[in-house]
């Protein structure tokens, strides 16, 4: 077969890949796409049974949202204002999020890092304990929905920030184990016993040896964290009812008995996607590096 | 002083797997001393514990008359240098080099005039500024031997450190360690599994199987007398060959050695003879001889202790020539003058007695030669 040949082939392939690709992409984007231009709507555009493609975008949603407007009248259904619209506390949601995020991924990677320490360099537990703590991970969430809600009753951990921050560390904490021990692994024993033998502590081997060595690992494992407590539903929506309630939880509340409020629905996931965007974008080169760190020695 | 002493000492894993077993070993100050064996010997355990990251199961282990067995490595005045060389790779070479005296809180000026000074002895002037992760295999070795070497502790460790590196590079870098350890003077143990190594560096070599020690002593002793058929077998290459015959003691001090089958049955008297260990009176042996030790015999005859034999293979060489020929039954390897010529099939006669040879007890394994025991 020519050399051009083979070249024809490979194009052909290459092409057939990136058709499979923009599919792929069209596919996980336009619902993505259809929030952004939900937000801009107004409601009867939203709500025409025809899609609409061309329309004047507004920026009701957004400021009924933002500006905590007391309306006096509905912008999507003309009539008065209504509970659910009124007790949208945006701002008050974005700080239960921000703080439910930031506080789920530091505390997760302070209790994970000397777990997973534990976990690779010693028989913690035996051997299969490092596979159990990751079961927990496997499990679907929802199982634990309900032992949690009845704990978290009793206990007077319902509707607290402190709450959903420990129902988000049983997920985290295993995950982020896991990952990082297998890092840990990869760190040549040597290295440490080299530092015992200048005098180093055990604990001083793993902050100031071990963990440098991982950092990229502890970004790409944060980000993954960070993102995952941003996005939870699902306990947010149970565990939480008023004080607590995340950005997520409360998008929830315009699903209302007098209709679902599509426009402010996408207004409030347009802002609550940017969180996770910017670290997304600014964490990017650490997860590509820090996810493939064990694969090419 | 950093005398090394072993008394008794034990190394259990878990409840059955016995690494060292009963090690008695005396290291004088200022020694080279190198741990030799093959995987699994027990060596690289024995090193670990001196540098204290293993614990000893039993007995007592002493640095300089301390009984260290429950010392923090860090507190052992010991320094090694790693297989794999240890260095830490998001730091430079300087600040591996410094680690230790960093740590020791020691003054910044005074820790730089002492990596200048190491880095000098081992030229690594130009690479002290290179990250850890971007040395090249020798260039690691180095940083990895100035860092153990900058704490000037008494006693250094080697596990193994040029076993990475290409021939070339390992022959020139056996050279500079001795030649390191000599102008230090510090006592050394030294781990590995390449005799060749051993035997240029040391000045005394302990080689153990199984986690015991089967012999301890200099190069010379070693290879000249070998206590037990595993220590022949090890030392020397190409190895010792072994052929399992009788000894038979005749009247008049004659000794008298056959195998079952025809070719092998020479009598040994007079100064040979009185080599063999009097209180074995007959029985089962392993008559042993290194391929430079057979002597080529000219004529048919060739005296007493000559075997005949016949050539199976004969590779040329510049600097030595072997010759595989078989004696009775067994094969042998002789090694010969480079101007020796043969072909397969000749006929060659060796004198098996007229240099060296090594007689062990087929049972216990153990040397029949007078001055050969452990």
């Amino acid at each position: 077969m020519s050399e051009r040949k083979i070249e024809d082939i490979r194009h052909k392939r290459k092409w057939h890949i990136w058709l499979v690709l923009i599919i792929a992409l069209l596919v996980t984007l336009f619902p993505l796409f259809w929030v952004l231009v939900t937000s801009f709507k107004d409601s009867t555009e939203i709500t025409s049974t025809k899609p609409v493609w061309i329309f004047k975008p507004t920026l009701e949603h957004y400021k009924s949202i933002l500006l905590k407007e007391k309306e006096t009248q509905d912008f999507e259904t003309g009539t008065q204002s209504i509970v659910g619209i009124q007790t949208f506390e945006f701002y008050k949601y974005l700080l239960n999020s921000l703080v439910i995020a930031i506080s789920t991924t530091v505390l997760a990677m302070v209790i994970a890092y000397p777990a997973a320490y534990s976990l690779a360099r010693y028989r913690t537990l035996g051997d299969n304990y490092s596979f159990w703590v990751l079961s927990i991970r496997m499990l679907p969430p929802v199982i634990f929905l309900i032992p949690i809600s009845i704990l978290f009753a009793i206990y007077g951990l319902s509707d607290t920030r402190i709450g959903i921050i420990i129902a988000y560390l049983t997920f985290n904490i295993p995950f982020a184990c896991w990952i990082i021990k297998s890092f840990i692994e990869d760190i040549p024993v040597d290295l440490e016993k080299a530092a015992y033998m200048d005098g180093y502590s055990r604990f001083q081997v793993m902050t100031r040896i071990v963990f440098p060595l991982t950092r990229s690992a502890v970004a790409a494992v944060m980000i993954i964290c960070f993102i995952f407590s941003w996005n939870e539903f699902l306990f947010a929506m149970v565990i939480s009812f008023i004080r607590a309630t995340p950005l997520t939880a409360g998008v929830g509340l315009f699903v209302t008995g007098y209709g679902i409020r599509w426009g402010r629905i996408s207004a409030a996931a347009v802002i609550a996607i940017i969180p996770t965007v910017v670290v997304g974008l600014i964490g990017q080169r650490y997860l590509v590096r820090g996810l493939t760190m064990g694969a090419v020695k | 002083m950093a005398e090394i002493a072993f008394q008794g000492v034990w190394k259990i894993y878990g409840k059955t797997v016995e690494a060292v077993k009963d090690m008695n070993l005396q290291i004088k100050d200022g020694e080279f001393v190198s741990l030799l064996g093959p995987s699994g010997c027990g060596k690289s355990s024995t090193l670990r514990m001196i540098a204290g990251l293993e614990e000893i199961t039993r007995g007592n282990l002493d640095i300089g008359g301390r009984r260290i067995n429950d010392v923090e490595p860090g507190d052992r005045d010991v320094a090694m240098v790693f297989e794999n060389y240890a260095l830490f790779p998001h730091m430079s070479s300087y600040d591996n080099i410094a680690f230790p005296l960093a740590l020791r809180g020691e003054d910044k000026k005074v820790i730089r005039k002492k990596v200048e000074e190491i880095s000098k002895l081992l030229d690594l002037g130009g690479l002290l500024k290179t990250l850890g992760v971007n040395l090249g295999g020798g260039e690691k070795q180095r940083v990895g031997i100035a860092r153990a070497l900058i704490r000037k502790s008494s006693v250094l460790l080697m596990d193994e450190p040029i076993s990475h590196l290409d021939a070339d590079l390992r022959a020139r870098t056996r050279g500079e360690l001795a030649r390191l350890q000599r102008l230090l003077g510090i006592t050394t143990v030294y781990v590995t599994h390449d005799q060749l190594e051993a035997l240029a560096m040391s000045d005394r070599i302990a080689v153990m199987n199984l986690g015991a020690v089967q012999q301890y002593g200099t190069p010379d002793e070693l290879y000249n007398h070998p206590a037990n058929m595993f220590v022949a077998r090890f030392i020397g290459e190409p190895p010792m060959n072994f052929i399992p015959c009788t000894l038979q003691r005749d009247g008049g001090g004659q000794v008298r050695l056959f195998t079952g089958g025809r070719g092998f049955d020479i009598r040994l008297a007079g100064e040979p003879a009185a080599r063999i260990d009097p209180d074995f009176r007959g029985g089962e042996v392993m008559f042993g001889i290194r391929p430079i030790d057979f002597q080529l015999v000219g004529g048919s005859d060739g005296g007493p202790t000559a075997v005949k034999g016949g050539v199976l293979n004969y590779e040329a060489g510049c600097e030595h020539s072997y010759l595989e020929a078989r004696l009775c039954e067994y094969t042998v390897l002789v090694e010969c003058a480079p101007t020796a010529l043969f072909s397969e099939g000749d006929t060659v006669t060796f004198d098996v007695a007229a240099n060296r040879f090594h007689l062990f007890d087929r049972k216990t394994e153990a040397s029949l030669m007078q001055g050969e025991k452990r």
